[in-house]
């Protein structure tokens, strides 16, 4: 990737976003005009992931089957059940001592009111929500018509049964297959590599289209919440720099620096499956990982390790029950630390909110009206989706590092 | 300022009934005329019902005085195709004092937001419905939550322990007790203190029309506004209920079949030339079904 380096100027990037996030606020209508090139850059990039998503998983799973470290799985899957679980946590306790949702005032009750009534429309009752459609998202009839509608856990069990199925296969058929998967792979992430050669354009007019609509207003009405949110989220980063850091033997600082391409893409994009492509790049040239461990890693963890949604979800959750003086109990506090985590998965995995079916099945009991949680993670969503995208993507790239065998180790 | 605006409305009532009783000659009656008919056309005025209170988006008086809304812009122009002048009488309580007043002939129609309901079919008659608005639940959104579950199938609402309000003296009444058999129901005299008891957690829900809920979120800038803090939409949510109508019609004494007929036919025109529509597009929004 030499070419990479006379086109791309290390700080390009970064002053694609700042330029574009400054046009955006000062000239609304240019920046609304320059929205539509961001989309387009951003469909680019989303063009290839789900290729690159298939291709990555499955060779990384039928590698990992043929080679002796097939206990990588079930670690990996702790790893993630770990990191979920510390994120809700991180996030309940931030909630319970910051109390977003207490003590609004009548203005803030009214913005809330108003956003309430223009969400919900005028819809007429539904019928309640039904565990067949979440578990229709994981198992599809048809993987095809899943991976078009953007059902990424579909996506994922499919390539994890295939990779397992051609980790197994005899007479080097699998090997061939894996090979011409990895070839796919790699292919795809050379072309990756010329679309993001554009990448600073690409921010520019992508933040300057968002920040000619988004609602400051929000901002400033819900301050509490938004600042727990980017607190608690400026904490995270911190802590998994640190934790990449001790992992990868790299100063803090450089980490930053390598990964700076995969988090302003993040930020600016507000798409983890979007960044995925980059990130894959950087962990492997940039932080030293081994292609086995980011190929297998980052694909699952877009959509199974979402620690950035965890905070969202416990955080609003929290938000309302505050908000209509609820009790929360132990009880209570267990759903929506769990609750938290499986609609985060749920979120990253489908389009919409349909995965808050779950959400509302889980917190209805204890008089939370869902409704009103759903509304304000939509609400918010241009504000933290940035910040939040980002804390997904470096939990993932922290998720790949740890997973990597010790330097030591492979230092051969 | 209500009491001056009922003052007022007394001052008309005693105009129409004077009328009413001496039929004075106000045009020379054509021959061949319905005698229904022609006696509001000799009396020069035609006497609308309404009920003495503020009804937006139906009937209202303005801060500035002015009388306006679906059924005074309809009630107008009645008088205006049948040329006569328009007097509101003001003196219905209730709902379903209006049937009850036109019974007694203390006017000679009522075009007052009145539901068409079989209880009060029996005193009156009714013309066709010119608006056929949608029966709307207002529900607690904590208190209805545990019951739900996420979904939002009303029924689940049907058993003893839940407490929905309604207007007393209103078809809600009735529309209530049919739908919702089991529950407990509790009577108002108006909607907004149903409301208020709801937003005191007293309630699960209120049922009211669309029109109501509409004019809560849409209120109309001079109107005196339903009593309703301003934050409500964040307690209560409004779900209109499937296949659940309520028919508002203009009701007439039983002895008047011409005059009736009159009315739904001016009723049908006014339908297919797309006046009606234009009025309602007007108060209620355009996107109803």
């Amino acid at each position: 990737m030499n070419h990479l380096s006379w086109l791309n100027n290390p700080w390009a990037p970064v002053l694609g976003l700042l330029a574009g996030g400054a046009l955006g606020a000062w000239l609304p209508a240019a920046g609304a005009a320059l929205a539509p090139a961001g989309q387009m850059y951003l469909a680019l990039m989303q063009m290839c992931v789900l290729p690159i998503i298939l291709s990555a998983v499955t060779a990384s799973i039928a590698r990992l089957m043929r080679g002796d470290s097939a206990a990588a799985l079930p670690r990996l899957a702790l790893l993630f059940l770990c990191g979920l679980a510390a994120t809700a946590i991180a996030a309940l306790v931030a909630g319970l001592v910051l109390q977003p949702g207490s003590g609004l005032d009548l203005d803030q009750r009214i913005f809330l009111a108003h956003e309430m009534l223009k969400r919900e429309g005028d819809g007429a009752e539904s019928g309640g929500p039904s565990l067949w459609g979440l578990v229709q998202m994981i198992i599809p009839t048809n993987v095809i018509h899943a991976a078009a509608e953007g059902h990424m856990l579909a996506l994922l069990l499919f390539s994890v049964l295939l990779g397992l199925g051609l980790g197994t296969l005899a007479d080097g058929q699998g090997e061939r297959a894996a090979d011409l998967m990895d070839a796919f792979y790699n292919a795809l992430i050379r072309v990756m590599g010329w679309i993001l050669l554009a990448l600073p354009f690409g921010l520019f007019a992508l933040m300057a289209g968002h920040t000619a609509q988004s609602g400051l207003g929000t901002f400033l009405k819900l301050g509490r919440l938004v600042g727990t949110i980017y607190g608690m989220s400026a904490l995270m980063i911190a802590v998994m720099v640190a934790l990449i850091a001790i992992r990868t033997r790299i100063p803090p600082l450089k980490v930053l620096g390598r990964l700076r391409a995969p988090l302003f893409t993040a930020f600016g994009s507000g798409s983890s499956v979007a960044t995925l492509p980059s990130a894959l790049k950087v962990c492997e040239s940039g932080l030293g990982l081994r292609q086995q461990t980011a190929q297998m890693v980052l694909p699952l963890g877009v959509t199974l390790y979402p620690v950035g949604n965890v905070l969202h979800v416990v955080v609003a959750s929290l938000f309302v029950l505050q908000l209509y003086d609820l009790p929360l109990s132990l009880q209570a506090g267990l759903v929506v630390a769990v609750g938290g985590i499986l609609v985060a998965c749920a979120m990253s995995s489908a389009p919409g909110v349909a995965s808050m079916t779950l959400l509302a099945m889980l917190l209805s009991p204890f008089g939370v009206p869902v409704e009103v949680a759903v509304v304000l993670l939509v609400a918010l969503d241009p504000i933290l989706d940035p910040i939040l995208t980002t804390v997904n993507v470096l939990g993932n790239i922290t998720a790949a590092s740890m997973m990597e065998p010790k330097r030591s180790e492979t230092a051969l | 300022m209500l009491a001056e605006i009922l003052r007022k409305g007394q001052g008309t009532v005693l105009a129409a009934l004077l009328c009413l009783g001496w039929a004075a000659p106000g045009r020379a009656a054509e021959p061949g005329l319905a005698p229904d008919i022609a006696r509001i056309l000799a009396r020069g005025t035609l006497v609308v019902v309404a009920t003495n209170q503020n009804m937006p988006p139906f009937f209202y008086v303005d801060s500035e005085g002015r009388a306006g809304g679906i059924d005074v812009e309809v009630a107008a122009d009645i008088a205006q195709r049948l040329g006569v002048k328009l007097e509101y009488a003001r003196i219905a309580d209730s709902f379903d004092d209006m049937p009850r007043l036109v019974a007694e002939r203390k006017a000679d129609v009522a075009i007052g937001y009145l539901s068409r309901t079989l209880r009060r079919a029996a005193m009156v008659r009714f013309t066709q419905p010119y608006v056929r608005l949608r029966q709307t639940m207002m529900l607690s959104r904590t208190k209805t939550a545990p019951l739900f579950r996420g979904g939002e199938r009303v029924e689940v609402l049907n058993r003893d322990d839940v407490v929905i309000g309604v207007e007393d003296g209103s078809a809600y009444v009735d529309f209530t007790a049919e739908r919702f058999p089991k529950a407990q129901l509790r009577r108002y005299p108006a909607v907004d203190d149903a409301v208020d008891d709801m937003l005191a957690g007293k309630l699960h829900a209120v049922v009211v029309d669309e029109a109501y809920s509409y004019s809560l979120n849409h209120p109309i800038p001079g109107v005196p506004r339903y009593k309703v803090p301003d934050d409500w939409a964040l307690y209560v949510k409004v779900l209109p209920l499937k296949g659940a109508h309520d028919p508002i019609a203009m009701a007439v004494h039983r002895d008047d079949h011409s005059w009736l007929s009159w009315l739904d036919t001016y009723i049908a025109d006014r339908q297919d030339d797309g006046t009606l529509d234009r009025i309602l597009d007007r108060y209620l929004g355009a996107s109803r079904p």
